[in-house]
């Protein structure tokens, strides 16, 4: 097992590689369609929270391909897809006594979305 | 996992209070946690992904117990007795070390649990009749 030298923690911490991939994975989809997330429950590491499972939103922009980390957390590999901001109306996540000029951006990848 | 991390719409926890000039360390140990997850990250045993997942493992009441860095160091020992590069009794041990030097007096030892007995007691009582049920006088909107 490789141990980190103090001479050495500089020149690593700056070469340390983001969760960005190469963009060799097409999108499932772009910005303006509408997206239902799934209502998924795994028992493990997940980035999609509870209050936006099931939830109809809209892509609002696509940020690229980025390792997947339910699945790298489970340690499956890097799994690569696109990761898109989803705006989703205050109203469709907390009901009608939400704001109704208030929306959530979230940051949800393809493995969470299907078209609505 | 539906755990307590994911607070997200959650109740009564009172104002986020911001903190005027706020140190990137609250105290020398956090500062010590947390390169201590970096330098270990390094050795390549685990991904920052499972790294959060075992943040998230802590159980829920301690969770909220306890700051950010404690939620660092719950999740890098976990790790590590994950993998077989410490084991629970060598931390524990180590601990309990650092403790006595740090202290003349002995670390208290944690109090009894909870008598089960009384959780027992009540529970059955509270099953035996159900103190929301209503006799079906009037028909429901849905069927």
């Amino acid at each position: 097992m490789p141990a980190l030298r103090a001479a050495d923690v500089e020149r690593v911490l700056r070469s340390r590689r983001g969760a960005r991939l190469p963009d060799g994975v097409p999108p499932r989809f772009e910005p303006g369609d509408r997206v239902i997330t799934r209502n998924l429950n795994p028992p493990d590491h997940t980035r999609l929270p509870r209050y936006a499972r099931g939830r109809i939103g809209v892509v609002d922009r696509d940020h690229g391909v980025f390792i997947f980390p339910d699945d790298h957390a489970r340690g499956l590999g890097k799994t690569p897809q696109h990761c898109y901001s989803v705006r989703f109306s205050a109203r469709e996540l907390w009901g009608p006594d939400a704001s109704p000029r208030d929306s959530i951006y979230i940051d949800l990848f393809d493995a969470y979305l299907d078209p609505a | 996992m539906n755990g307590v991390h994911d607070m997200g719409g959650m109740h009564g926890f009172g104002p986020i209070v911001r903190e005027e000039d706020e140190p990137v360390f609250h105290s020398e140990w956090e500062r010590r946690a947390f390169a201590i997850t970096l330098a270990m990250g390094f050795s390549g045993a685990w991904n920052i992904d499972m790294s959060r997942f075992a943040r998230e493992q802590m159980p829920p009441a301690e969770y909220l117990a306890t700051g950010y860095y404690e939620h660092w160091l719950h999740g890098l020992e976990r790790l590590l007795v994950a993998r077989g590069l410490l084991t629970r009794d060598e931390i524990d041990r180590r601990v309990a070390e650092l403790g006595a030097a740090a202290s003349t007096s002995p670390v208290p030892a944690p109090g009894p649990p909870a008598p089960a007995s009384a959780v027992q007691r009540a529970v059955p009582a509270a099953g035996a009749r159900g103190p929301t049920a209503r006799p079906a006088g009037r028909r429901g909107r849905h069927r």
